[in-house]
């Protein structure tokens, strides 16, 4: 009560304030600074593009092997316009350059009233995560249109968000989206796509729903989900009107060393 | 006014204070800590809970950095987009699986081989209706698959099937790879060797008997290993197989209408061995292709006949703005030694000139240029028609020119020209197209209706077809 009363007599007791606008006292900045005007070259969007190249080269360069947990799920609509798993498998995937491959199926269920299991997941040797960084690719510049749309300053990170989409007309076909990439490194660390148009009308009314995102696992950016949501143009028996796909990697070991025991059973690659 | 009372005025201008940083984004600076500057306003970062400027954030996540952090939040509405399926996989007892079962037995458990069957039909004149069944076991990307179709032709009582063995080492899209595919058996295929059978003429053929296509048999063995890579396609294969020339067998079709066209032009009955080599290139920094195939038969290897048939081919796919592509594409192609209608260059249909009948010319060479335009927006949607967006109907225009020249294959007189044609053998046409693209079996490919007329003193005829094809259809498709 007292403090309230002192900040009224504190208030009424200050002098009426001169025209114009006022400026709060600084009372943690005792010294003027007069502005500087600062020039410096800016990274321009070909070198962005340039630099992100080299930095995925250079992230699948910098991987010797790999072990992930890798789950592919589908799911479809069920009753009451719910999603509800249709089928799940997970794999444990050993990759060691330059070509050898391994995956250990771990688990595999059915959605309820699933009777047909048609999943069949095929793992190549190849750490270049591919469905990141296509448009990205140094032969794909030609193909693709970019466009910086934002940038985040987080942390001591500066995160571009580049846009691309084809560069025909007649490439629509093809996804377009957004990506983010850390400049640390020059890496993609998320991307988010779909396309302009369905690129399979007959069966497809939507696909504008594709994330791909990454993780930072033993020093390196690996894939962490794939997912992907689709409406479809006619309802398809047992799986609705709409149906997800997701990919999910988890449990990684990057570059420790895989014990080459696992890739001599009979008929490995 | 004492030092308490000072504190205690101090105090309540910070309740003030903080009773408006309340209210503050989630994405206010946060001195000492990650400054963020983002739009997207990361889910994780409780930064408004903050009591001091200096101070970490209650609750905050200490152990990710910034960065992580900032893409925990963009993933967390990933996953209220996504829901169920983006949950994290529970991996509880996977550990122990690993650590006690064997890798082996693991697999065993659910090893499935791969396997696949379907029913196919077609139909042309010298087989009518032919049906059968197509199946493959395994995987091309594992171990290798093995595959083959067996058929029967109903009016020619003949047995068509072909067995394969398919390998692919490298990814199944994208990147680099390999396949390799050997197989043997007898089959249907038209007489133009830059053409394939497709699903439309059957179906033209069986409606209404509208096939203007010649065909032929081949009874024998082909093995090829291509190389593709997003910029180079390289292709070598060799083939040794029985040509036979075909009749026409029936001239049944569902309407009844006499056959557009009834005789078959006969292939030569020749057994040929033959090399082939076909590269297709994306030239650096562009949006243009050049591809060079190569024939080679040769009678030293027990063969009937010996030629070298080459072919060169040019494509763009230009860009003009969001409204249209430009797509200019140019042929020429020659066959030395000995000259055979199954190595001859055809001209005229929906692969070269539309205006003209299908493979009504042919000779030694061909010349074929043609530019088209396609247009980007939907032709529906400007001239108002209420439809769904799924049957965008989309227009094209096009100009080409084209001459076969030099011998004749059929036996009749030479055309003049050398290494280029006289100027009377050209054969110039404009014509405009529309189009649907169902994504489906090619996702580029267009059903198109076109139609297109002679252009120039003696070039008076207009023809209209069907077909699907992809907008850069003189570049051969990839192995798949």
């Amino acid at each position: 009560m007292h403090a309230i009363t002192l900040s009224l007599m504190l208030t009424l007791a200050a002098p009426a304030p001169a025209p114009g606008p006022t400026l709060a006292t600084e009372d943690t900045m005792h010294t003027e600074v007069s502005p500087v005007l600062v020039t410096a070259p800016r990274v321009t969007l070909d070198e962005i593009l340039d630099r992100v190249a080299a930095g995925e080269a250079r992230r699948d360069s910098a991987m010797h092997d790999q072990v992930c947990t890798a789950a592919l799920r589908v799911y479809r609509q069920g009753h009451g316009g719910q999603m509800q798993l249709m089928e799940e498998g997970v794999w444990r995937v050993y990759k060691q350059r330059p070509d050898l491959v391994r995956s250990v199926p771990l688990r595999h269920e059915l959605g309820p009233g699933v009777k047909d299991d048609d999943m069949q997941a095929d793992f190549t040797p190849d750490m270049g995560e591919r469905i990141v960084d296509f448009a990205f690719q140094p032969s794909a510049r030609r193909d693709f249109r970019y466009t910086i749309v934002g940038r985040d300053l987080v942390g001591g990170h500066l995160v571009y968000r580049i846009q691309f989409e084809p560069r025909t007309t007649l490439d629509d076909v093809r996804p377009r989206g957004v990506v983010w990439i850390d400049t640390n490194e020059f890496v993609i660390v998320r991307e988010e796509m779909g396309f302009a148009r369905s690129p399979v009308p007959l069966f497809i009314r939507q696909l504008d729903g594709l994330v791909v995102e990454r993780q930072r696992v033993d020093e390196q950016w690996v894939l962490r989900r794939v997912l992907m949501d689709i409406d479809l143009t006619v309802p398809m028996p047992h799986v609705g009107r709409r149906i997800q796909f997701g990919m999910l990697f988890d449990d990684y070991a990057v570059n420790r060393g895989i014990d080459p025991a696992v890739f001599t059973r009979p008929g490995a690659k | 006014v004492t030092g308490a009372r000072r504190r205690a005025a101090l105090a309540l201008a910070l309740v003030g204070v903080l009773g408006v940083t309340a209210f503050v984004p989630a994405h206010a600076q946060w001195r000492g800590e990650d400054s963020d500057t983002s739009r997207v306003t990361p889910d994780t970062l409780a930064a408004h809970a903050r009591r001091d400027s200096l101070a970490r954030p209650a609750g905050a996540d200490t152990t990710r950095s910034p960065l992580e952090r900032f893409l925990g939040g963009l993933a967390d509405s990933t996953d209220r987009r996504f829901g169920a399926i983006a949950a994290p996989v529970d991996t509880s007892g996977f550990a122990a699986m690993l650590m006690t079962a064997n890798l082996d037995s693991l697999e065993r458990a659910q090893r499935r081989v791969p396997r696949d069957f379907n029913p196919w039909w077609r139909f042309d004149r010298t087989v009518g209706d032919e049906a059968g069944l197509t199946a493959s076991l395994g995987a091309m990307g594992r171990t290798g698959q093995l595959g083959g179709s067996l058929g029967y032709g109903f009016s020619s009582k003949e047995w068509f099937g072909r067995g394969e063995a398919r390998k692919r080492w490298g990814p199944p899209e994208g990147g680099t790879r390999w396949v390799l595919v050997g197989g043997a058996g007898r089959e249907i295929g038209t007489l133009d060797r830059d053409r394939d059978p497709t699903l439309l003429v059957a179906l033209g053929a069986f409606l209404h008997g509208a096939d203007w296509q010649s065909y032929v048999r081949r009874d024998g063995a082909r093995l090829s290993l291509e190389r593709e890579s997003p910029t180079l396609r390289v292709r070598v294969g060799a083939r040794s197989e029985l040509e036979s020339p075909r009749a026409t067998v029936t001239e049944w079709n569902l309407a009844g209408d006499p056959l557009q066209v009834v005789e078959n032009t006969p292939a030569r009955l020749a057994r040929v061995r033959e090399l082939g080599a076909l590269g297709t290139w994306r030239l650096p920094w562009s949006a243009w292709w050049i591809e060079v195939g190569v024939r080679h038969a040769m009678k030293t290897l027990g063969g009937d006949v010996a030629y070298t048939r080459v072919r060169t081919a040019l494509a763009g796919k230009l860009g003009l703005g969001r409204l249209a592509t430009l797509v200019p594409q140019a042929t020429y192609g020659r066959t030395e030694g000995d000259l055979e209608p199954q190595n001859g260059f055809w001209l005229g249909g929906s692969t070269t000139l539309r205006s003209i009948t299908p493979d009504s010319e042919t000779g030694r060479r061909r010349a074929f240029g043609r530019l088209e335009l396609f247009g980007a927006p939907d032709l529906l949607q400007v001239v108002h028609i209420p439809h769904s967006p799924l049957f965008a109907v989309y227009g094209a225009a096009q100009v080409a020119s084209g001459a076969v020249w030099g011998d004749d294959p059929l036996g009749g007189p030479s055309t003049p020209g050398h290494a280029w044609p006289d100027p009377a053998a050209w054969h110039s046409e404009t014509g405009f197209s529309l189009m649907y693209r169902p994504g489906i079996p090619e996702p580029e490919g267009f059903l198109r209706f076109d139609w297109a007329t002679g252009v120039g003193p003696d070039s008076h005829h207009s023809r209209w077809s069907i077909q699907f094809s992809t907008p850069l259809d003189q570049l051969r498709p990839p192995l798949r």
